[in-house]
């Protein structure tokens, strides 16, 4: 309880804030408020449709900025969940998985966990940050966000997202310091640090970014849960398509090795809302052939495991049919392995703070009776912001 | 346009131009275009997107320089408060505060929809130059709310990789305002209009604060550009087009 406590007179002292900003004649202590609700409800279908699990969520995100000064930031951000449904029931555990492993300190709290109900509030984000024209210091629950890529990142060390989670708009943070020099308007040096005490959570690193001839490039070193890392990655373009990619090294000991991860991509606007992107992506670590026993598809990624393969290739084609309507389709598959994951959704603007989008994930293998579905997912969702 | 949109930049002593001198085309579309945009220009604008069945609107600030510098920040709706559009000559860089990161665009947005309206991203970060990739011409008179104006017919040059083949603007004679403009395609058809309507004193300037631009092809479609406030000239440091800044404006 104690960290909730402190959060909500800090808090309280954010909302009292602005009161004394409107009164005085200084604008500076400027507070910002956003967020959204959102109201997901999914089913998860066997291989072949014959049973399915519901599972429901009402997601609630609030935002607060505060800039007391024009050097001084602070951010809190609280990720409110309802879950219910058989799918919460279902899951033992179901609350132990809320957690982000990246976090030190447990800054989240389970209110309610009754049998196929669970109100969960976690703080996301909490960090303080000081800028100055060539410096910043941000200090406190962060994402720190190396990906210069789209699809997938393998120099986002800090804090891997798994990217089925399209919920999780955000992605989840980590309990950091994150020190940024500036050598010129587009060169700078990041040096970060997680505050985790065992050694094998912790992520020490340092990023060099530089803007050249069209490109952003950037280098990194580092040590990620003891091993010494190395990565680079560039976005820029040929002619009119852009040109990504990223690669990160991890140097595992005398008895491991060397593992890789590496990703290379394209993409491109054409005419009439138009958008394709093609990505191949590389895991030294991954697997190299077809799983037996398939039930669902689930996995943990890490920055050397993205994906549970060692190839694999991603395609995606969009279509904004009309400005509020848009249409998507992401196809993952990865060879040797034979897993294909198929992502098509539909999102539409109702007004211009709610929408609604429509998602599906199939996810098909190579099994005993040879390739067939694994598992469905169907998810409608209803967005709020403000 | 799409090349001519007047949401850009040199503060011109419209006071030298004394009416009634004969001017060639080149130097009226020259003085209507600087007049528009200064040497910088800090603005804030509502954009609407009007169709037969739904409205959308937004408001955004802008600060351009010169023809290489450009940021865009949305202020509403809600759902797109905080992304930032930065452009640095031929480069353009999206901020998604969602996602903490800066995104960058391939070359081949810039010619398509920005944000859901009938402007691209070129048209409000363009590096264009209305006086310099075209030819001008002056082919008649016109008068549009009661203000005589020139009618001046701008032939791409063939270099100058303008999207159009031809473009037609209407310039007022006194106060050098584009009031309207028409973009032809290759094949001569019209493609989209623009009008400019609203003459407000702003910011020391007569300028058109109402921009409409309407595709020929699409009934009851149209986007419109509504300056609430504009602040020309106020000097802008180049590190402020960085990503960097673009991380802090929201």
């Amino acid at each position: 309880m104690k960290p909730f406590c402190t959060i909500g007179l800090f808090i309280i002292s954010l909302f009292t804030l602005p009161v004394y900003a409107q009164d005085s004649a200084d604008k500076v202590h400027k507070l910002s408020i956003n967020g959204y609700v959102k109201s997901l409800q999914a089913l998860t279908f066997n291989k072949d449709f014959s049973d399915f699990l519901s599972a429901n969520l009402i997601h609630n995100r609030i935002n607060l900025k505060w800039k007391p000064s024009v050097t001084v930031t602070a951010a809190a951000e609280f990720r409110n969940r309802l879950f219910w449904g058989e799918e919460v029931k279902n899951t033992p555990g179901f609350t132990a998985m809320l957690r982000n492993p990246n976090e030190v300190l447990d800054l989240s709290k389970v209110w309610i966990d009754n049998k196929g109900l669970v109100l969960h509030t976690s703080i996301e984000r909490l960090w303080a940050e000081y800028r100055q024209q060539k410096w910043n210091v941000r200090i406190g629950r962060q994402r720190i966000n190396w990906g210069i890529a789209t699809n997938w990142n393998p120099n986002d060390i800090f804090n891997t997202y798994n990217f089925l989670d399209f919920d999780y708009e955000e992605r989840a943070g980590s309990d950091a310091v994150k020190i940024q020099y500036s050598f010129t308007d587009f060169s700078h040096i990041e040096l970060a640090s997680n505050l985790s005490v065992e050694k094998n959570k912790r992520v020490v690193a340092a990023k060099y970014f530089l803007n050249r001839s069209g490109y952003d490039m950037q280098a990194l070193a580092g040590l990620y849960h003891d091993k010494l890392t190395l990565g680079t990655g560039w976005a820029g373009s040929i002619g009119n398509a852009g040109f990504k990619g990223e690669a990160q090294l991890f140097f595992n000991g005398k008895d491991s090795g060397i593992s890789f991860s590496g990703v290379m991509e394209a993409d491109y606007v054409f005419e009439k809302g138009w958008y394709i992107n093609g990505a191949v992506l590389y895991s030294s670590q991954g697997m190299t052939r077809p799983v037996s026993g398939w039930t669902k598809f689930e996995f943990s990624p890490s920055p050397e495991k993205l994906m549970p393969a060692m190839w694999n290739v991603g395609f995606t084609g969009a279509k904004e049919i009309t400005p509020l309507f848009s249409a998507r389709l992401s196809t993952v598959f990865s060879p040797k392995v034979n897993l294909l994951i198929l992502l098509p959704s539909l999102s539409y603007s109702l007004t211009e703070d709610l929408g609604a989008d429509l998602v599906w994930q199939s996810f098909f293998g190579e099994a005993d009776t040879g390739f067939r579905g694994i598992s469905h997912r169907a998810f409608l969702r209803m967005k709020w912001s403000f | 346009m799409k090349r001519y949109v007047p949401c850009g930049v040199i503060l011109l002593l419209i006071t030298g131009v004394i009416p009634g001198v004969s001017q060639d085309a080149a130097s009226i579309v020259k003085k209507a275009d600087e007049k528009m945009r200064g040497n910088t220009l800090q603005a804030e604008m509502t954009i609407r997107t009007i169709r037969p069945a739904w409205n959308r609107e937004m408001q955004c600030k802008t600060w351009m320089k010169g023809a290489a510098f450009a940021m865009i920040l949305i202020q509403t709706p809600a759902k797109d408060r905080g992304i930032v559009f930065l452009k640095r000559k031929r480069e353009v860089w999206n901020w998604v505060p969602v996602l903490e990161r800066s995104i960058k665009l391939p070359p081949s947005m810039m010619s398509q929809s920005w944000m859901g309206t009938d402007f691209t991203n070129d048209d409000l970060v363009k590096e264009s130059s209305v006086v310099e990739d075209y030819t001008h011409s002056i082919t008649g008179d016109t008068v549009i709310d009661s203000r005589p104006c020139y009618v001046i017919q701008m032939i791409p040059k063939p270099e100058a990789g303008v999207v159009w083949n031809k473009v037609i603007v209407c310039i007022d004679k006194k106060d050098f305002l584009e009031l309207h403009s028409r973009f032809y395609d290759d094949d001569g058809k019209l493609v989209s209009t623009m009008n400019g309507y609203d003459v407000k004193m702003m910011d020391g300037r007569l300028i058109p604060t109402r921009f409409e631009m309407i595709p020929a092809d699409k009934k009851g479609q149209k986007t419109e550009m509504i300056y609430r406030s504009v602040k020309y000239n106020k000097p802008i440091a180049d590190n402020f087009f960085t990503v960097e800044k673009m991380k802090t404006l929201s």
